[in-house]
């Protein structure tokens, strides 16, 4: 199949007084599976009705394959699209949906009947083409969606967080084979979600999108654990976060936590001020082994099966939560005094919000 | 569960109150239906003796027959117009978007609210101020203005239930809006047609008050039916008027049994 990648340039999209995009740009490579993740009103759909043709961009450009498609309506854009409900056409069978891209580009009978088929039979719905979309099953329904949108060998294929109505296992489960196929296809996929750990499993690239713009993007393991800001630190997994102050004494850095006895020398210099310390759930752990320790109070525990998640206050009152995996040991219980510690390497420092090299 | 839900006093009373209302609304249906029957030539109830009499009679009077004919004619047509402009209508007032929407909405929808002694009243003025000689037209102009709001709820009510998304999905798929409209929007849209034509037919085939202002030559059948009372008060009218009751019902049950009745309202 033939790759095409996208590049946005600077788009901004206006309703009204509304902007939901601000001078957007993202490139996606040919091939490239890429994540815009965002709470709700961060634009990330916005963006993705852009790139297929049905929201109108009043600044910059979208090119798809190198070609500019600002001009393009959407029926000539080539875009496979898989929306959250599916949109499946309820008064045709699965074939006559899977064949309907193939119609519109005035493609033979016989050839839609054959491609049809064909996309049938690689999503696991063969059994299924005389049927219609509501006999259908939530997980068959959102394959038949892919089908629809893959057969017409589209240029990109864009998702609109295709997942959220599934229940869980089933989720899982069509993670893995959403991966698969868009990997054996090869195709260029812009996936929306505002579920983080669909957007990590899925990745190759995720865009953290706030207030219309892309905060930050990276590979799925750089954006977990570098976070640029303070709001994807928070966004994309539990970010513990320590109000402190840096203090410089004879070229050397200090941090001190607010309102706790605890005084952090850093291995580099910093600028002094106010800044925060970032540390995720399962960097800290009990006992004082690691190199920054704290004494602390277990509040609660939930067991969640991979692990065990506590929740525990500082003296000064803060609650931190610590994920604790199967393989350490020390386990305190509910109400016990206990020592949580850290290592330095794992601590992320941010300065008005945005992250210190 | 659904016994002891049964058993609950407010359902019991709700279908008490279900049952007296139906009795009440039918029961004057039934008294006439069976009047039709009557032996003799008093329209009484119940009936003095049995017979068919009054329906042959029917035939023997042209003029209902051929009010008949009329009101069939006049309200296939003002249908077809009607839900033609319903749905170029209801298109455009659910699918797109301009200035003064909500406005022509309302002023659509207002014949409804218009008393028809006054819309009745005002078409005769206009018709006679403009000095129209086409009975027929001006009746057809009135029955079409009486059923289009009828016409545009039924449709209208059916794309906004539509996903919209169905139809971005088409054009995403390479459908042009016209391809979509027609392969998309409107098979989907086709329940609620007939819904509409059956409406807009009744609303037509039984308007007296509006129509009784504008006959001159030609009669609909009510204002036919209404004529006939004042001379003559034999069960013939009765005997229509059952033939009007069992096909209207005829016509409920086949609607039920293709869209299901619930669509309807």
């Amino acid at each position: 199949m033939k790759q095409a990648g996208i590049e946005i340039e600077k788009i901004t999209v206006r309703y009204g007084n509304s902007v939901p995009v601000r001078a957007l740009s993202l490139d996606v490579k040919p091939g490239e599976f890429v994540s815009l993740l965002g709470p709700s009103g961060c634009g990330k759909t916005t963006t993705l009705r852009s790139i297929a043709g049905f929201s109108d961009i009043a600044e910059g450009d979208i090119r798809i394959g190198g070609v500019s498609v600002r001009d393009v309506p959407a029926n000539k854009r080539n875009i496979g699209m898989v929306y959250q409900d599916y949109a499946l056409f309820p008064h045709m069978s699965v074939e006559k949906n899977i064949g309907f891209g193939l119609r519109m580009r005035n493609v033979s009978a016989d050839e839609i009947r054959q491609r049809a088929f064909a996309a049938a039979e690689q999503l696991r719905l063969s059994g299924f083409l005389d049927r219609y979309p509501q006999q259908l099953s939530g997980g068959q329904q959102q394959r038949v969606a892919l089908a629809r949108a893959l057969v017409v060998r589209p240029d990109v294929l864009l998702l609109d967080e295709p997942m959220a109505a599934l229940d869980k296992q089933l989720r899982s489960d069509m993670q893995f084979e959403l991966k698969d196929l868009q990997k054996s296809v090869g195709i260029t996929t812009v996936f929306v979600t505002h579920d983080q750990e669909e957007a990590l499993s899925l990745s190759d690239r995720i865009a953290v999108m706030h207030d219309g713009k892309i905060l930050q993007i990276d590979k799925p393991d750089t954006l977990y654990q570098f976070p640029a800001t303070r709001f994807v630190a928070e966004f994309v997994g539990t970010a513990n976060l320590f109000k402190a102050k840096v203090s410089n004494v004879g070229g050397k850095s200090r941090i001190e936590l607010d309102g706790l006895n605890v005084s952090i020398q850093l291995d580099r210099e910093l600028k002094a001020g106010e800044v925060e310390v970032m540390l995720r759930p399962e960097q800290i752990e009990f006992g004082n082994e690691a190199s920054v320790s704290l004494p602390v109070r277990v509040q609660s525990t939930v067991f969640v099966g991979v692990a065990t998640r506590y929740q525990v206050t500082t003296a000064s009152r803060q609650v931190v939560r610590v994920d604790v995996s199967g393989v350490q040991s020390v386990r305190p219980a509910t109400g016990e005094q206990a020592t949580i510690s850290w290592r330095l390497s794992d601590m992320r420092i941010y300065r008005d919000g945005r992250l210190e090299p | 569960m659904k016994a002891g839900a049964a058993r609950d006093p407010l359902t019991i009373a709700a279908t008490a109150i279900a049952f007296v209302t139906l009795f009440a609304a039918t029961f004057p249906l039934f008294v006439t239906t069976i009047t039709a029957f009557n032996a003799t030539n008093e329209t009484v109830f119940p009936p003095n003796g049995w017979s068919l009499r009054w329906f042959w009679n029917i035939v023997a009077q042209p003029e209902l027959v051929e009010a008949a004919a009329f009101s069939l004619v006049l309200a296939v047509i003002s249908s077809a117009i009607s839900i033609s402009l319903g749905v170029v209508s209801a298109v455009a007032l659910t699918r797109k978007k301009f200035p003064g929407r909500d406005l022509i909405d309302a002023f659509l929808m207002s014949p409804l609210l218009v008393p028809q002694v006054i819309l009745g009243l005002s078409f005769l003025v206009f018709f006679v101020r403009i000095g129209s000689k086409q009975p027929f037209l001006n009746l057809l102009l009135l029955h079409v203005v009486l059923t289009f709001p009828y016409a545009l709820r039924v449709i209208r009510s059916s794309l906004i239930r539509m996903n919209p998304k169905l139809e971005e999905a088409a054009v995403g798929l390479g459908a042009s809006s016209l391809k979509s409209f027609f392969l998309v929007t409107f098979p989907q849209m086709r329940p609620s047609l007939f819904v509409a034509i059956f409406f807009c037919f009744v609303v037509s085939f039984d308007n007296f008050t509006a129509s009784a202002f504008l006959t001159v030559s030609g009669a609909t059948l009510p204002v036919q039916i209404y004529f006939n009372i004042e001379s003559s008060l034999d069960p013939t009218i009765s005997a229509i008027s059952a033939l009007l009751i069992v096909s209207s019902a005829f016509f409920v049950i086949v609607a039920d049994r293709v869209v299901g009745v619930e669509k309807i309202v």
